[in-house]
């Protein structure tokens, strides 16, 4: 997946799109870009990356509508040769590095505001897909979640479990005070969420399942 | 060194001999075809004990080598189909006690992979494996294979076969799919262009949007004529896993619909190879490795080939597919692991050679990798 590392000032390009920094009409902009894959039949292909693109779209509205700050869309482009998303470029800093740097107290805050920002998502009805610490920018205390490329716009029970389990992995991988941070943006996460207990739940189960099991980051 | 290797997971029973420096000496093979339908396991398992004696010297003969000479026996401890298993396992121990050799049960998705590697000198390679009970893409990392994607219901293979069956295509449909829908591209004008070859051209007028067929009511069969060319089926890519439980139910009622077999077999193969260099290309992104091994026997399918071979020129990545017996199951693969694992110094006891079905890719600790 493309995703905007280190606060996107070079172009990033995943196995799926490229992205690149652009004026907007006078702002800073983000134009992501799903690109043609020409080894699949050109209808598909372009069904594909024109669907995708207006589902991105849609579910960085719907994150925003159910209280998450995400990227706002200026332009949704679904020519051909484009299928391109300008959205607002968020000057922040990523929750990963901040977890890593900031002194515990205040990493274990962060957690619980990522923590609830998750949980009103899942109520909202939407699942992020790619759910890292790195698709998180803080930029004036406001917590942003970026890169909806992998998202659903779906209550499935399954799809929050699965959401749950990258991000637990995500919070592992690179996180030193990792039980405790852990601990509170699950804190955080079942206050904003209802049925927060339930997709918890789901969570263990999945992690109960071959694949995922004693599995390091990826 | 030389180790015989049994390969008995699904309808193939086979027996290979390989050398240390991966040269196969031998590799014969026979497959269980069942008259009608499916594979019964217990049937495929009859066959193979039927089989699995002559196998083996044929293919001791045809290496050229006397049993006297062999150093090690392997056989597929798992995945795969319980009977069938057994019967493999317990004509391995019965060799390697017999003749007093030290005995290996290996993993079955491995030993695709490392055959991949060995046969084609890709180093550090991504697997796309598809087979009939199998589809996952397996990259090595921090000591063991991974699984970075896989299908969340069936293979690949069976989902082709079952299609097959529904069309009135005999077992193993792959071949006839591929058939039908390569001349079907080749005839059809109007909905594009012989996979690969040309320009990627739009169709006119088409305006096409991936959902599944809408419900309701299903016509009669012949009363409706559908447009020629690719007709969307439902593509399910979830993160890089995929899903093909849909697209079976979606092509029964389109051919119910009318809408013809060639048809339904070129836009199956579009839509589900599609699906699989999809996952493929994330999780080489993902991994960031430039080499892909394709294997399983669904490898044999001249447009997937091309499909994958086409994603991995775009990203400046190689393609590697091994020959096709090498692809396909077989008792070469099992005698190349076995070595190369016999080397690393995994030893088991005869005790410890208990068949596992659902033997995982991940499970294994890879120690002949650095």
């Amino acid at each position: 997946m493309a995703r905007l590392r280190k606060g996107a000032r070079r172009m990033a390009q995943g196995a799926e799109a490229e992205l690149r920094l652009v004026d907007w009409m006078g702002r800073k902009a983000v134009a992501k870009r799903r690109v043609p894959k020409p080894y699949r039949l050109p209808e598909l292909d372009r069904a594909l990356r024109q669907s995708r693109t207006r589902l991105e779209a849609r579910l960085l509205r719907l994150s925003r509508l159910a209280g998450v700050p995400a990227p706002l869309v200026y332009d949704v482009d679904l020519a051909d040769d484009s299928c391109t998303l300008t959205m607002e470029f968020i000057a922040g800093e990523q929750a990963k590095r901040l977890l890593n740097r900031l002194p515990l107290p205040a990493a274990r805050r962060l957690s619980r505001q990522i923590g609830e920002a998750v949980g009103r998502l899942h109520t909202g009805g939407i699942v992020h897909g790619d759910l890292t610490t790195s698709n998180m920018l803080l930029s004036g205390g406001t917590l942003y979640f970026i890169d909806f490329g992998l998202g659903a716009a779906t209550g499935e029970l399954e799809a929050q479990g699965v959401d749950l389990r990258v991000l637990k992995e995500a919070f592992g991988s690179t996180h030193a005070h990792i039980g405790r941070c852990f601990d509170d943006m699950m804190a955080g996460y079942r206050a904003a969420y209802r049925s927060g207990a339930e997709a918890e739940r789901r969570l263990r189960e999945i992690e109960g399942r071959g694949r995922y099991s004693d599995q390091v980051e990826g | 060194m030389l180790c015989l290797g049994l390969e008995s997971t699904a309808h193939t029973i086979g027996a290979g001999v390989v050398d240390g420096r991966c040269r196969v000496l031998a590799n014969e093979l026979e497959s269980y075809v069942p008259p009608e339908g499916g594979i019964h396991p217990r049937e495929a398992a009859n066959h193979h004990a039927e089989r699995v004696v002559p196998v083996i010297r044929a293919a001791v003969e045809s290496a050229g080598v006397r049993f006297s000479e062999l150093d090690l026996v392997s056989f597929s401890q798992g995945p795969g189909l319980g009977p069938c298993l057994r019967t493999g396992a317990t004509a391995a121990r019965s060799l390697a006690v017999s003749l007093g050799l030290p005995i290996i049960g290996v993993n079955h998705c491995i030993a695709h992979l490392e055959i991949g590697r060995g046969a084609t000198g890709a180093r550090d390679p991504v697997l796309l494996y598809v087979s009939g009970g199998n589809t996952q893409v397996i990259a090595y990392m921090a000591g063991r294979y991974r699984i970075f994607g896989e299908t969340l219901d069936i293979g690949v293979g069976n989902l082709l076969d079952k299609f097959g069956r529904g069309m009135g295509l005999a077992f193993p449909a792959g071949p006839k799919i591929e058939k039908l829908a390569l001349e079907y591209a080749a005839q059809n004008e109007s909905g594009g262009r012989v996979p690969g070859a040309g320009s990627p051209s739009p169709s006119p007028g088409a305006s096409i949007v991936t959902r599944p067929p809408a419900p309701g009511p299903v016509p009669a069969p012949g009363t409706r004529h559908p447009a020629p060319g690719y007709l969307p089926l439902p593509y399910s890519v979830k993160g890089m896993d995929i899903s093909f439980s849909g697209i079976l139910t979606a092509a029964e009622v389109r051919r119910r619909e009318g809408v013809p077999v060639p048809q339904l077999c070129f836009s199956m193969q579009e839509t589900i190879f599609a699906m699989l260099v999809e996952v493929t290309e994330r999780a080489m992104a993902h991994v960031e490795k430039d080499e892909v091994v394709l294997g399983g026997g669904v490898a044999a399918n001249a447009r997937l080939r091309q499909m994958l071979g086409r994603m991995a020129a775009d990203r400046g990545a190689r393609m590697f597919v091994p020959e096709k017996r090498l692809c396909i199951d077989n008792g070469a693969m099992i005698a190349w692991l076995g070595i190369l694992m016999h080397r690393s110094g995994v030893r088991m006891p005869v005790r410890g050679t208990r068949i596992r079905q659902r033997f995982r890719t991940d499970e294994v600790e890879v120690a002949w990798r650095d």
